[in-house]
């Protein structure tokens, strides 16, 4: 996504009089890649969905304090980790693993039951095994190809630390598949 | 995506699904709720700004009603307090020696002399403070007394 496309809707935001507008246009642009990210964390679609939401009112109530020293990608990114982690504290007793099984499985067609469809879904099992760190960063590594210094920015750490949780995370993977081939 | 560990097979596909027409409704229905957010927000800080003044003018009401009675207390204290000192002036048996005391009962007039403001009083000053004729009465008063010659002074 291009920045400079991004500065004009900012300024429509923070004018009052297309402040919805402007909104709106920020939603269309963004909505779908933190949708998958959030999905990929919390697996259901319904707490993804309402994550989603928290995500884009915090952004809708607190646009004029981003000052644009990170890329507003990267700010948005952080606002919705920092949401999933907070769902992840609020549900760590409920949430066990038989439940995160029939979240990968809901959306399941099972019309294909291929390899390539069961492969998915033992590498899905396999990320969601990571520990919650290791599990983001693989998530915004892996399928959303944010650089180690982005991430480090969405995570307030360092690139070093979030490369090392990654290369921990790759590892965790793999072994999953070999075990469960 | 091409990572140093290869999960090249597998790519970037998930098995998630989304109801149809989620990401049409999902923007518009945001919005909404923001702005409900954002005028239930607006509509609390009314309440709690409301809740301050008003709080704050008790605050002021009471503050102002009971200033003027611990004035008033603490004039009635003060009358208290002189009136205990007096009291305690006028009963020296905690300073004042036991052969002071016993002129005190013969009515040499001493007790009249200690000073009200200063209830602690040295014997010399008291001393210093007599007449010839009054010290010349206790002296005799002294010789007579047959009790005084057990004090320990």
């Amino acid at each position: 996504m291009q920045e400079t496309t991004v500065a004009p809707i900012l300024d429509m935001i923070r004018n009052p009089a297309s402040k919805d507008k402007g909104f709106l246009l920020l939603m269309d642009l963004y909505k779908e890649p933190i949708y998958w990210n959030i999905r990929r964390l919390v697996v259901s679609h319904h707490d993804a969905e309402d994550i989603l939401q928290e995500t884009f009112i915090n952004v809708y109530r607190y646009i004029d304090t981003f000052k644009g020293e990170s890329k507003l990608s990267t700010w948005l990114y952080r606002i919705a980790t920092n949401e999933c982690i907070k769902h992840f504290r609020k549900n760590s007793k409920r949430k066990n693993s038989s439940t995160i099984t029939e979240g990968i499985t809901e959306g399941f067609s099972g019309s294909d039951p291929e390899n390539s469809e069961a492969i998915l879904l033992k590498f899905q099992a396999a990320i969601l095994q990571l520990p919650e760190k290791q599990r983001i960063v693989f998530n915004l590594r892996y399928y959303d190809e944010l650089s180690y210094e982005v991430i480090g920015q969405v995570l307030n750490s360092s690139a070093d630390t979030v490369k090392t949780n990654f290369h921990y995370a790759s590892l965790k993977v793999k072994q999953y598949l070999i075990d469960h081939a | 995506m091409k990572t140093d560990i290869g999960f090249e097979g597998i790519g970037q596909k998930t098995t998630y699904k989304v109801p149809d027409g989620f990401f049409e409704r999902i923007s518009s229905e945001t919005l909404m709720r923001a702005k409900q957010r954002e005028q239930k927000r607006k509509a609390n800080r009314v309440i709690w700004r409301t809740i301050a003044v008003a709080a704050s003018l008790v605050a002021m009401v009471y503050f102002t009603y009971f200033r003027s009675e611990p004035l008033k207390s603490d004039q009635n204290q003060i009358v208290l307090d002189d009136q205990s000192k007096a009291k305690e002036t006028v009963n020296p048996s905690e300073t004042i020696p036991k052969s002071i005391l016993v002129a005190e009962s013969t009515n040499i007039a001493i007790h009249h002399k200690v000073r009200i403001e200063n209830p602690v009083v040295e014997l010399s000053t008291v001393l210093s403070e007599m007449t010839d004729e009054d010290l010349q009465q206790l002296a005799t008063m002294y010789k007579n007394d047959l009790f005084l010659g057990e004090s320990p002074q």
